[in-house]
């Protein structure tokens, strides 16, 4: 809306597409030519904060019912490290690869490839907050990329486990968490698919990049929580 | 300066008749719709409220079988609390938070239309149950009742289902009411010109994106216990059931205050206007609402006294229980110094914010009596418990919502509720719920436990189980009174019109014409204090 002038008493509303004249004879003067109270963050960005937010209390509550039960099963049998100490009768120790004659666990590649492509989200949000287009969309591919890496990897792990989510306490919780996870890494690779896509077609530029930011935040807080998760499951038990 | 023509943008309404309905994005349809789902939810739950009550009019009552009757109150709490009461309040909200920011609409008007469709489905999901065999383990779902081997009708699946499409119904639209009142406020609308409903909902929508997540985590891990073969809640796996009620009381217990505060901030409004007086205490009702929601997430083991948790966790929660009296009676006070020595006009909504005061005094104090560790013991899943849930809950929220009914109706659609018809609705129902739920303290504490169809001969149980079936079909009449009421003065227009301001309210909602136009206001105001009507 244009900027109010003081000469109130020369100026009419025009309503379009309705006669009905709203009354406004007690309806407060606005001498300040603003719209709205100015707000510390665009709503689009208000909504990003709180939709994560939200989030942080989902993995939270996952996180509670893992420790809950860890902390309250005497006989706790988290299978990865009963298997790294090999005294696992089942292949569970399947999904390892082989880096330079280690055999180093996929899920420790996995994470190595998430964690980095966060980095590599930031720094096309970098790019496009000085307008460098295609660096910004380099960027962007090689998250995305890393985002497909990642499930892919993941999946490949779920077959070559050995368990399925019916196989007691502890398989149905790394399946629950790890799958949510999952869920979620798959969500932000969408939201990063849409965002390369409309960088693509020239979309967002220093001044405008709300859904490029906040697709990254999101990115972040996929990788944060990844990384609670590989720590408590794979590394603590 | 030459004469400013300004156009006020407004969205072509490209559809008539019902397809406008579904196709509306109008924070003020979405609001109506929200009002009237719910409204129909809540005869729904109070159907089968009189179901209970009929069958428990006498203690070997038949009108019920066993499973029916585990039924009946298993959906009659969660309709009252997931269909009814959360949701009918987030429908005041959708339509009335714009109005008092001084907004054309909500920050995210889609998100908004996809909210209120999401309570629709979530509803009708629940509500499916009724096709596939309902669940019967009561609102709370305990595990491990609520398991594949005591509970494997399809309904227990879609009861989670269903409150899942319902939590992601909230939490949008929790999101968008918060969105808006950080970023749609009228300029010069600081927080502390924020009206006080629109705090008590800001508090309430907080909530909401912080607690409903862990239903959500509740439920779907109950789901894959139940379809997938995972041992969450599995004994014979070594896990342990009383997780579910962690989780749950979690979202539980600040679930009582999404249920309560936008109560409170109805009542807020409606006891100065109607006496004729500023708030009494206006900054102490804002922040005891935010103190509400900060200690909201740290009392929900008081639900799990006698369940079996260590005893210096039950010294730390009950005291937290108790201190959570201090915020209420903050507000309790205020609201009384509003009244004091204030002109007062008994309109209906009033009489309904002066009922709430009452009744809703005696759950605040039955619940600290609750909230003692001993006492609980006694009294867990006792009638008592039922006493003050509902001295809270439809004591409280209900008669607060008929306070809001009455007061923003004619808002909403531009004619005035009959007022004798109101007086005859408030005292039949304070009457009526006064029958039905003050002699279930007395029940409570002689043992009567909840929850069973059957209860022992005894002459003073019979009789008070039978006063109470009375009561129950006394709100049964004052809701019909009020449906009639509705019928004729509004959807027959025999009302008087509204008019801009029927109750000289002086918050931003009543500068606008009743039915307020699309866009709301002819232009965005501006104010300079929380009573922008009065600054002149």
């Amino acid at each position: 809306m244009a900027a109010t002038s003081p000469v109130q008493a020369t100026e009419r509303t025009v309503v379009r597409g309705r006669r009905q004249t709203p009354s406004e004879a007690r309806l407060p003067e606005n001498e300040t030519g603003m719209d709205a109270q100015p707000s510390r963050f665009p709503p689009g960005m208000w909504a990003v904060i709180l939709f994560i937010s939200s989030e942080v209390m989902f993995f939270s509550a996952l996180f509670t019912a893992y420790f809950y039960l860890r902390a309250r099963i005497p006989a706790w049998e988290p299978v990865f490290q009963r298997c790294a100490a090999a005294q696992c009768d089942k292949p569970a120790w399947d999904a390892t690869t082989n880096i330079l004659g280690l055999a180093v666990p996929l899920a420790l590649v996995n994470t190595i490839v998430l964690v980095a492509s966060s980095i590599w989200m930031q720094l096309a949000v970098n790019a496009i907050k000085k307008d460098r287009r295609r660096a910004a969309i380099r960027w962007l591919a090689i998250t995305v990329a890393s985002g497909v890496w990642f499930i892919l990897g993941q999946g490949y792990e779920y077959t070559h486990l050995g368990f399925l989510p019916s196989n007691g306490v502890f398989a149905g919780v790394f399946f629950t968490l790890t799958g949510f996870h999952a869920a979620h890494v798959t969500g932000g690779i969408l939201a990063n698919s849409l965002t390369l896509f409309r960088t693509t077609k020239g979309h967002f530029s220093s001044k405008r990049h709300m859904l490029f930011e906040g697709a990254s935040i999101y990115w972040h807080f996929v990788d944060i929580v990844w990384i609670g998760l590989f720590t408590t499951i794979y590394i603590i038990g | 300066m030459a004469t400013l023509e300004r156009v006020i943008p407004v969205q072509r309404t490209r559809y008539t008749g019902l397809l406008e309905w579904i196709t509306t994005i109008d924070h003020k349809k979405i609001g109506i719709l929200y009002l009237g789902t719910t409204f129909m939810f809540f005869l729904f739950g109070g159907l089968l409220a009189l179901g209970i009550r009929t069958q428990l009019a006498t203690p070997d009552g038949t009108f019920l079988t066993a499973q029916e009757y585990d039924a009946a109150f298993t959906m009659h709490g969660t309709t009252m609390i997931f269909l009814a009461v959360v949701p009918i309040f987030t429908g005041f909200a959708n339509y009335i938070v714009p109005l008092q920011l001084g907004a054309r609409d909500m920050a995210f008007p889609r998100l908004n239309a996809l909210s209120y469709w999401l309570l629709l489905a979530g509803g009708i999901v629940v509500y499916s149950a009724f096709i596939f065999g309902p669940p019967a383990a009561g609102w709370t779902s305990y595990v491990p009742l609520s398991t594949a081997q005591y509970s494997p009708q399809l309904g227990q699946d879609l009861w989670i289902l269903g409150l899942t499409v319902l939590g992601f119904s909230s939490i949008f639209g929790a999101l968008n009411l918060i969105v808006t009142i950080f970023a749609l406020r009228a300029p010069g609308m600081t927080f502390h010109r924020l009206t006080l409903f629109i705090w008590s909902v800001l508090v309430t929508s907080f909530l909401l994106v912080l607690a409903m997540p862990f239903l959500t985590v509740a439920g779907v891990i109950l789901l894959f216990d139940r379809i997938a073969g995972t041992s969450f809640f599995a004994v014979k796996e070594g896990a342990d059931p009383l997780l579910w009620q962690f989780l749950f009381w979690f979202f539980g217990h600040p679930e009582v205050y999404i249920m309560i505060l936008p109560g409170f901030g109805i009542i807020s409004e409606i006891l100065p206007v109607f006496s004729r007086k500023p708030i009494f205490g206006y900054k102490m009702i804002a922040y005891s609402s935010t103190a509400i929601g900060f200690l909201s997430f740290s009392v929900f083991v008081h639900h799990m006294f006698v369940a079996g948790i260590d005893t210096p966790l039950q010294v730390f929660f009950m005291a937290s229980t108790m201190l959570i009296a201090v915020p209420t009676g903050v507000k309790i006070f205020s609201w009384l110094g509003t009244i004091w020595g204030g002109s007062l006009r008994f309109k209906t909504a009033m009489l309904f914010a002066l009922g709430f005061l009452a009744t809703f005094t005696i759950g605040g104090i039955s619940g600290v009596f609750l909230g003692s560790v001993p006492n609980d013991f006694q009294l867990s899943d006792t009638y008592y418990v039922v006493a003050h849930i509902h001295y809270v809950l439809m004591g409280g929220a209900m008669f607060t919502v008929f306070a809001g009914l009455y007061y923003w109706l004619p808002k909403i659609t531009g004619r005035m509720l009959s007022e004798k018809l109101g007086q005859l609705h408030f005292f039949l129902m304070f009457i009526g719920f006064n029958i039905t739920f003050f002699p279930m303290h007395q029940l409570g504490l002689e043992g009567m436990p909840r929850r069973t169809y059957h209860y022992p001969q005894s002459p003073e149980w019979g009789t008070l189980n039978f006063i109470e079936t009375i009561g129950a079909y006394i709100m049964a009449v004052a809701i019909l009174i009020f449906l009639y009421n509705f019928l004729t003065s509004i959807v027959l227009k025999r009302g008087r019109v509204a008019g801009d301001d029927p109750w000289e309210g002086d918050t931003l909602e009543w500068a606008t014409s009743s039915p307020p136009p699309e866009y709301n206001f002819a232009r965005i105001p501006a104010v300079h204090s929380a009573r922008p009507l009065k600054e002149g």
